[in-house]
């Protein structure tokens, strides 16, 4: 009998989308205002005066006065009537700040309510906690020993604070994994705050556990489900050649992963290089710091020993000091040791003409240097300099922007007499004319080159030198998108290394178009500097390819011909394919291409030119890429945890709603226990038994 | 010396009624308002056409069965039929009641009040448009709007239950007791306030879910 009051009551609530702080009425519903305290709506009410009491039943509502909640409850009885309030209810289901609390009990006053062993289920995150504690005056929650579960992560902490604006996680960790018992792996934190959609999640003094191992992160990390999808692992892969033309000491193929977190502010890079045969090998060792009075380096680093460290105060909103200290020993490019001492100035400019906005910066510095340039001598004294920039910039019109940037500099280098200046002028014009993007500058830079060290250091050179860069991107026809790009350099004077003349002319133009579930592309590129202007420097080809693509399943070819810097001809003609093969647990997809340039010029075999690896791991936790490609002697790693991607969950009935809860998505209450779940691609919870209080 | 007999004229009359209401008495023993007493205050007319008797300056009638006590500033009397009284004041189980117009219909059982009706019996203190008292169920069913300052209610329609003191909100109400207001539901409902002591003291406590015995009770008035 009581049921089918309670049901038509509530149905009859949510049916008229009851918000957070109302109980609406309906025919046979009797209200009770309560002074102090909030409103009751009900079917039947008893006052106990012995007792001083007041009982309701039949299908509650009440509506508190202080803040925006709403209870729903079997039962309700207030004590207290003639001082201080008193409320227990059975069966309430609390809704607060876009929350919907679920207990089988609630007692509280006219301050705080108190539940245990709750049911938590919000817009896009539910779960329970052990208590739940909610201050009526402010509207904030608090809960103990709480787990979340939204349709990316699962949220678990010791306390939890939730408020409209998310929910900060204390002793909290945080799991994609929705396998029964333990989750295969966590990412713990001292705090985490969650976004109210729990999209995102903000650790503090991260570690990743694993089972036995654990591994520190970093003081703050984020993750989501963008993250995930790219976790940029620590680890790079890189071939460095020896290229005495530019002056590089190669190191071969190395493998470093970093950075790791080992201590807070305090991250590590360690590694090695000359893993093939050709190159020394060479271990890697970098210790880096952090913190908001400075940064430090310290180690093996792939080129050589190093040791950097600076150190920045703000004196003034408009005044920095600090000072730089940088050893690179053999190995790097130039060897270097130096001291520096800096005091930076810098402010923004009083509107002089409408709409144009302008920076002033000044910089002094002293320091003590000692460069040796690799081949030559030691190069050793003192520096002091001051350097002023100003920069102009109007503001963008449709006509474009347009920018002035003027620089001076001085330098003294009393050990070796001589002094450096320098006068900077580069005036720059951008516009964007609906997909076409387009950049115009003249850099004109007038030197003595007095400086005794090497442009690595400090050497200025004079230069004379436009450019020009355009990009245009959309829509050609339905289905078909296409994109071009042109970058000019040109530069009048020249330097030791280049020569002067036209120093660059790319272009390059795309075309794709979707085919169903293919996507299949075409490109051009070329080089057009080393063509027109050969100087055995600079790059000349042209370059040709084409590419279809249907999830991992990939083919390509391409084909390019090289007149410069060495007149090659035809040095590619590449087809390369990377074919899925789905095994027991594990899907791998190697990825080959071969180079048949020579086997049409000379019939010798092909030869590789890229080779890859991704394995794929389906697991409860998503889908788990790890993969390898190097294309052309460049490494690329990769590392993406797929959430779309999912075994079926193992914790129906664990107390939560994965995914979209109707309880959740409006304030209208339904009856306790109530969870229904949307359990697409990324709902990774069973619904709560209903009327069963979680576990 | 004349006045002197008229008093012993006036006497040796209201002996008669007297007598002639024990006789009515003797003709309907055990029903209410049927051994009724009057006293008048002052002369009193007899109309031999119509029977009705006339107590211009009123007087006092008391129910022998019920011990209802009728006090009225004027009163018409017609023998076995009814009671008619202005300005009066009325006690019986159902606490003090002073209306402007009063009617008693003996064959019946039940007393009527209206006008400036009000109602005090124990902690309750009500006023009304109007009443009707069955005097042989001792329900008494106010029509509204009916007041109530002790406790403090508003109602529709309010029966009591003149033996228990109990007390039936009926139909729209509003019902205050401390920091409590209570509302009815917008299509009306009942509340029984049921009459008990605390601590010695008497005080109604409210519930919509009303006893079946009240209930009973109020069953020709709720049907």
């Amino acid at each position: 009998m009581r049921r089918t009051r309670v049901l038509p009551m509530l149905l009859a609530l949510a049916l008229l989308g009851v918000a957070s702080a109302q109980c609406n009425r309906g025919p046979t519903t009797s209200e009770l205002s309560i002074r102090g305290f909030g409103a009751a709506y009900f079917e039947q009410v008893r006052t106990d005066s012995a007792h001083d009491s007041v009982e309701f039943y039949g299908g509650v509502c009440l509506a508190g006065e202080a803040s925006a909640w709403t209870m729903v409850a079997d039962r309700v009885t207030i004590t207290g009537l003639g001082g201080t309030l008193t409320v227990r209810a059975q069966n309430p289901v609390l809704h607060l700040e876009g929350w919907t609390m679920t207990a089988s009990e609630l007692h509280g006053t006219q301050q705080h309510l108190a539940m245990s062993a709750v049911h938590v289920a919000g817009k896009a995150l539910s779960g329970r906690a052990a208590t739940v504690a909610v201050d009526l005056q402010d509207g904030s929650m608090q809960l103990d020993q709480v787990m979340l579960t939204g349709a990316t992560f699962t949220v678990r902490g010791s306390h939890a604070e939730l408020r409209a604006g998310g929910i900060t996680v204390t002793g909290a960790g945080i799991t994609t994994c929705t396998c029964a018992g333990s989750p295969l792996y966590e990412v713990t934190g001292s705090t985490a705050q969650v976004a109210p959609q729990g999209q995102s999640v903000v650790l503090h003094g991260a570690e990743l556990k694993a089972g036995a191992v654990t591994i520190p992160l970093g003081d703050t990390v984020t993750l989501s489900r963008k993250t995930l999808e790219d976790l940029g692992i620590p680890l790079k892969v890189a071939y460095v050649a020896t290229d005495t033309a530019a002056g590089i000491t190669g190191t071969g193929l190395g493998v470093t992963a970093g950075p790791i977190g080992v201590a807070p502010g305090v991250q590590a890079d360690v590694g090695a290089t000359g893993l093939d045969v050709g190159y020394p090998l060479e271990g890697v060792a970098l210790l880096n710091g952090r913190s908001p009075e400075g940064t430090f380096t310290i180690g093996k680093a792939p080129a050589g020993m190093r040791f950097q460290m600076t150190s920045d105060h703000a004196l003034a909103p408009w005044l920095d000091a600090g000072f730089d200290t940088r050893v690179l020993e053999p190995g790097n490019r130039d060897e270097l040791r130096e001291g520096v001492l800096h005091a930076r100035a810098h402010t923004a400019l009083p509107a002089v003409l409408p709409a144009v906005h302008g920076d002033a910066a000044l910089q002094l510095l002293a320091a003590a240097s000692s460069q040796t340039p690799s081949g030559s001598s030691e190069i050793m004294g003192a520096r002091l300099g001051a350097q002023g920039t100003l920069s102009l910039t109007t503001a963008a019109h449709s006509w474009g922007r347009v920018g002035l940037r003027l620089g001076a500099s001085g330098s003294l280098y009393p050990d070796q007499h001589a002094t450096q200046w320098g006068v900077d002028v580069e005036p720059s014009y951008g516009v964007s004319l609906g997909p076409v993007a387009l950049r115009a500058s003249y850099l004109a830079r007038f030197t003595n080159s007095g400086s005794p060290f090497t442009t690595t250091l400090d050497r200025l050179e004079p230069t004379q030198r436009p450019a020009l860069t355009a990009s245009a991107q959309g829509a050609v026809a339905p289905g078909w998108t296409a994109s071009s790009r042109l970058a000019v350099t040109y530069d009048f004077v020249g330097s030791p290394s280049v020569d002067a003349g036209l120093n660059r002319l790319d272009v390059g133009a795309t075309l794709t178009r979707r085919l169903g579930a293919w996507r299949l592309s075409a490109s051009a590129d070329a080089a057009l500097a080393g063509v027109l202007a050969p100087d055995g420097v600079r790059d000349g080809y042209v370059e040709g390819g084409i590419g279809a693509q249907d999830g991992a399943l990939e083919f390509g070819a391409r084909a390019r011909y090289t007149t410069a810097p060495d007149p090659t001809g035809l040095d590619l003609l590449e087809v390369s394919a990377a074919v899925p093969v789905d095994l027991p647990g594990v899907t791998v997809r190697p990825y080959l291409a071969l180079n048949f340039a020579q086997t049409v010029s000379e019939g010798v075999l092909p030869a590789i030119s890229g080779h890859g690896l991704d394995l794929t791991f389906v697991t409860c936790c998503g889908a788990l890429k790890l993969g390898y490609r190097d294309q052309d002697g460049v490494w690329t790693v990769t590392a993406a945890v797929d959430l779309k991607q999912r075994t079926a969950s193992t914790q129906a009935g664990a107390g939560g709603c994965g995914g979209q809860t109707t309880a959740a998505s409006s304030a209208a209450p339904l009856p306790p226990g109530t969870c229904s779940v949307t359990s697409g691609g990324t709902g990774i919870m069973a619904g709560a038994a209903p009327g069963a209080p979680p576990p | 010396m004349a006045a002197v007999h008229r008093l012993r004229d006036v006497r040796a009359f209201a002996c008669v009624f007297v007598v002639l209401l024990l006789g009515s008495a003797a003709w309907a023993a055990g029903a209410p308002f049927a051994a009724l007493t009057i006293m008048p205050s002052g002369p009193q007319s007899y109309d031999i056409t119509t029977g009705v008797t006339t107590l211009p300056k009123g007087g006092t009638v008391i129910d022998q069965d019920t011990g209802v006590t009728l006090h009225a500033a004027s009163m018409r009397y017609l023998q076995g039929k009814s009671i008619d009284a202005k300005n009066a004041n009325v006690s019986g189980s159902f606490g003090q009641l002073t209306a402007s117009t009063i009617h008693i219909d003996i064959p019946d059982g039940t007393l009527t009040a209206s006008g400036n009706l009000k109602l005090t019996r124990g902690a309750l203190a009500l006023q009304a448009a109007s009443l009707r008292y069955d005097a042989g169920r001792e329900v008494v069913d106010f029509t509204g709007p009916v007041t109530g300052t002790s406790p403090d209610f508003q109602a529709d329609r309010v029966l009591l239950d003149a033996r228990s003191g109990d007390v039936l909100l009926v139909g729209h109400y509003r019902f205050s007791e401390g920091v409590l207001t209570l509302t009815s539901p917008e299509g009306g409902g009942r509340l029984e306030l049921h009459l008990h002591q605390v601590d010695g003291k008497p005080v109604y406590d409210a519930a919509t879910d009303v006893s079946p015995a009240l209930l009973a009770r109020f069953a020709p008035e709720l049907h």
